[in-house]
């Protein structure tokens, strides 16, 4: 079973998205390995477009002799963005997938995915940036 | 950490030609304003196809309908007819476009900072020259306007298709360019509105901004520009 806890809901560009993960066996198969990674994807009439940000991957010494299994994880959300949107022909979805890879050929890997929003930066008015003319 | 790309995401900046820093701003230039060997040379080329073969048919046609003995068939001469006439069309609109690119420059807009953000007000300033020391002979018009917009491709079957919604648009002050003129300009501001959104470039799934400027100028060019603009995603407070 795969819980995760984000610190935030709601993160702006430039800043860090912080949370836990935690995995708990559900049989007494051990996983191959566990990748956490966070990025965008595109909903909507267009075809999806996605992106994997950061991406963190637990190999087998990760895993106890109880098949619990726990990692923090803070990722950077870059200050390019893009920012969470939901638009007419285009939503931008945040969020962060958790996929368990289990062993054997006919196993089925655990996957959650979880949700959350960036937001633009605030900035100051910045009257110090000159005019062209 | 690992970096993963997906389907081949660009980069998430300005896939056309970014501004030109000079020494009166950040300058963008509307390039389908400006002549191209691509564009005309195509053009030409397909039009000289379709007229090579569509006007010596219809030429057999009339010749047949003149010779006829009996009642003509007129219906025969309508195909012909009628690709003959698309040809024609697409020929006095390539020579407007050509007339046009030989009459007046590409549009130039500078903006006072480049890349732009939520909120912020903007100095701008638009030109648009006339070749070969022209000079209007009435009066014309400039009018500005700031789009917003979403632009989505997908595939339905073996087709690709676009798709768009505009979520904002806003008329800017217009101006007038007077009867003896060589060039078109108008100074303007616009802002950005708070809520943006910013500006977003992947493959297939866009949110575009741009200033269009429409040009009258009677008896010589009507015309508009389009100018993208990259808004960071950053709001002013």
């Amino acid at each position: 079973m795969i819980d995760v806890t984000l610190l935030q809901s709601e993160v702006t560009v430039g800043e860090t998205l912080s949370g836990r993960m935690t995995w708990t066996a559900s049989s007494q198969k051990q996983p191959k390995e566990i990748k956490i990674s966070m990025g965008w994807r595109t909903e909507g009439r267009g075809e999806v477009d996605r992106q994997t940000v950061e991406e963190i991957r637990l190999g087998e010494d990760r895993f106890s002799a109880n098949g619990a299994v726990y990692s923090d994880f803070n990722f950077p959300i870059p200050r390019s963005g893009p920012v969470s949107y939901d638009g007419s022909l285009i939503r931008i979805i945040w969020e962060v997938r958790i996929v368990v890879d289990m062993p054997g050929f006919f196993s089925r890997d655990d996957k959650e995915t979880y949700g959350f929003r960036v937001l633009p930066q605030p900035i100051l008015s910045d009257r110090s940036r000159s005019d062209g003319y | 950490m690992k970096f993963e790309v997906s389907k081949n995401i660009k980069v998430q900046t300005l896939s056309s030609s970014p501004p030109q820093k000079t020494p009166e701003g950040f300058l963008l230039i509307d390039q389908d304003d400006a002549w191209s060997w691509g564009k005309f040379g195509f053009g030409l080329f397909f039009l000289l196809i379709w007229l090579g073969v569509s006007l010596p048919i219809l030429i057999v046609a009339l010749r047949e309908i003149a010779n006829a003995t009996g009642p003509a068939d007129w219906v025969g001469l309508l195909i012909p007819l009628l690709f003959t006439g698309l040809g024609l069309v697409g020929l006095l609109w390539f020579l407007r476009g050509l007339l046009m690119v030989y009459r007046i420059a590409p549009g130039e807009l500078i903006l006072s900072q480049w890349p732009l953000r939520m909120g912020e007000t903007y100095q701008v300033r638009y030109r648009r020259q006339l070749r070969g020391g022209k000079r209007t002979t009435q009066a014309g018009q400039v009018a500005a306007k700031l789009v917003g917009y979403e632009w989505v491709r997908y595939r339905q079957g073996t087709d690709t298709r676009t798709d768009t919604s505009t979520f904002c648009e806003q008329s800017l002050p217009s101006g007038e360019v007077f009867a003896g003129s060589s060039k078109a300009s108008l100074d303007f501001q616009f802002q950005i509105p708070l809520q943006g959104p910013p500006s977003f470039e992947a493959s297939d799934n866009q949110i575009r901004w741009e200033i269009q400027v429409t040009l009258t100028l009677p008896k010589l060019v009507k015309d508009t520009s389009k100018f993208r603009l990259w808004v960071d995603p950053e709001v002013i407070q």
